[in-house]
């Protein structure tokens, strides 16, 4: 089943500025876990906005699920079903106290009293802020909080879910912690996961990447195929994931064991190069 | 000037009866040019500590000394010399640029130097602002009249660093400054942290969580965990002690795992940075066969 189908869509942010989105048509399955990469202010946002209905296109057009979003009728449909995390926490939250915050979602789309006492549990459970249930949102560090924004759209069970450079303030382990969940949710409830990211040991693990320059769809294709594309890289000013970067290094001392994209991968290679001694 | 820090603690509920510490007997010493990392997952004090150095925490329990400013120094002449320490540790808060507000971007970065020096010229004013633009790499004349606020993430992020360095501060405290910075702008403010550590500003500490990252660009670091300053040293001494640091709930530099993961057949004697790194196998490679 589709999930999201973006055609031919654009978008400019006021009359004198060029186009922020530029003709991106593109299309996520349910189910799948897709990646958006590229510079800063290519377009990635601007293009969940939109998927959102946050922003309508000024040309095209994006259906989630079969909604139209230029369909004003289908907007509370289209927001129930696809939740967003932005980037700063501070922007998102709502109440004072954690669990105030992560109900505030369920409260609005008409979510039971007892069923959402249940979301809490489980947002809360899920991101690892149960211990802080009960504490002023102010009070915790950025991380925290990056992980109580993320509580409150799981509370809201979104069937896609899009995360704006969400991470972007928790520790490597953290971060694993909470995609890890995230996977699990993908499995479990078949829901839809983008990620925008500029870490690309994120965007390894995923089934497609769009790679954004300009407003620019540049290429979608499978993490081998985006990192084996040096030209594309350069051009979308994207990096190797560290393990990658090794490898490099090694084949330019004369080494050569591929383009291995996780450590695990490059950690076989070299006890195979030094087994063969 | 070198920080010293002795059993420095604090509590964010100090009259609570269960109270939790931020930061619990801390003890540690940042020599002047140092390219210093702070290290700990989410939560661990970091943040806490570093905004100790210039007081915008003010010393609770133990001793803190900033070259001769000391922070435990209640006295009234001890708080009029927290102005003056103030312009020398330079603070880069996380996302500094959700902090930009003046209309122009000259208006911007010479807000502190006006803060500063209450009674400079406009001359003295337009020429520290053009030199701090000048040095992260801003250009002067297109961008001064310009609003921050329509200039792209990464020049933003540039022009809050500027209005920093803009006072010439000595030691130069950031913390996780390439947060949503995308790949390249990450290696450029990296390589501009490097180039400022050459000026007057002596001494560079970074809050980070990518140990990669410290691995590649710090001189030293210290890491926290649950308040404490757990360990302190050389990237060489803090990821030679693999277990140790995953204990903590850190990850390590892809280097340092993979030296741990061709042990015992494979030892490296490494400083754990890439180049260093495939240096050190490469040369293995060519003793064993």
């Amino acid at each position: 089943m589709q999930a999201v189908k973006v055609d031919k869509v654009s978008y400019k942010y006021s009359e004198k500025e060029k186009l922020a989105v530029d003709g991106v048509s593109l299309e996520i399955e349910a189910g799948e876990f897709v990646a958006v990469v590229g510079r800063n202010a290519s377009g990635k946002s601007t293009l969940a906005r939109m998927i959102n209905g946050l922003i309508a296109p000024l040309s095209g057009e994006i259906t989630v699920f079969g909604n139209n979003t230029l369909d004003e009728k289908s907007l509370f449909e289209i927001r129930k079903t696809c939740g967003i995390v932005f980037q700063n926490p501070d922007n998102q939250m709502v109440a004072s106290i954690v669990e105030d915050d992560v109900a505030f979602g369920p409260e609005n789309i008409g979510v039971s009293r007892e069923e959402i006492g249940k979301r809490i549990d489980f947002a809360l459970q899920a991101t690892g802020t149960e211990p802080f249930r009960t504490e002023m949102a102010s009070k915790l560090s950025g991380g925290q909080k990056q992980r109580v924004a993320i509580a409150g759209v799981l509370a809201l069970k979104p069937k896609i879910l899009i995360l704006d450079e969400s991470t972007s303030m928790l520790d490597p382990i953290g971060r694993a912690e909470v995609m890890a969940v995230v996977e699990n949710l993908r499995k479990t409830e078949n829901m839809t996961v983008m990620v925008i990211t500029h870490y690309m040991d994120e965007v390894v693990g995923c089934d497609k990447v769009f790679v954004m320059a300009d407003g620019k769809l540049l290429k979608t294709g499978t993490p081998e195929q985006i990192f084996n594309d040096k030209e594309l890289l350069d051009e979308a000013g994207l990096e190797l994931p560290v393990p990658a970067k090794i490898a490099e290094g090694l084949k330019r001392r004369g080494v050569d064991v591929g383009l291995p994209l996780t450590k695990e991968q490059l950690k076989e290679r070299l006890w195979k190069l030094f087994a063969k001694t | 000037m070198e920080v010293v820090c002795q059993n420095l603690s604090y509590s964010y509920s100090p009259s609570s009866k269960n109270k939790k510490y931020a930061l619990s007997d801390v003890t540690l010493t940042i020599k002047e040019g140092d390219f210093f990392g702070v290290i700990g997952h989410t939560g661990s004090g970091k943040s806490t500590f570093i905004q100790h150095l210039n007081g915008l925490i003010p010393v609770q329990n133990g001793k803190l000394t900033v070259g001769e400013y000391d922070l435990t120094d209640k006295s009234r002449s001890g708080k009029a010399k927290l102005k003056e320490l103030r312009r020398k540790v330079g603070m880069v808060f996380q996302y500094p640029e959700y902090q930009l507000f003046a209309e122009t971007v000259f208006e911007d970065v010479a807000f502190g130097v006006r803060n500063f020096y209450k009674q400079a010229s406009a001359e003295f004013i337009a020429q520290k602002v053009k030199s701090a633009m000048q040095l992260v790499g801003l250009d002067f004349d297109e961008l001064k009249d310009k609003s921050p606020f329509s200039i792209s993430g990464g020049q933003k992020r540039r022009v809050a660093l500027a209005g920093v360095i803009a006072v010439e501060p000595e030691i130069l405290v950031l913390d996780e400054p390439c947060a949503g910075l995308d790949p390249q702008g990450k290696t450029s403010l990296w390589q501009l942290l490097h180039k400022l550590h050459g000026t007057f500003c002596k001494t560079v500490i970074v809050v980070s969580h990518d140990m990669n990252d410290v691995a590649e660009q710090c001189d030293k670091a210290v890491v926290f965990s649950d308040g404490k300053a757990v360990a302190c040293g050389s990237p060489r001494e803090l990821f030679s002690g693999l277990e140790d640091l995953e204990k903590l709930g850190l990850e390590s530099p892809v280097t340092g795992y993979l030296t741990e993961k061709l042990k015992p057949s494979v030892t490296l004697d490494t400083d754990f940075t890439i180049d260093d790194f495939c240096d050190k196998l490469v040369e293995k490679l060519k003793e064993k066969s």
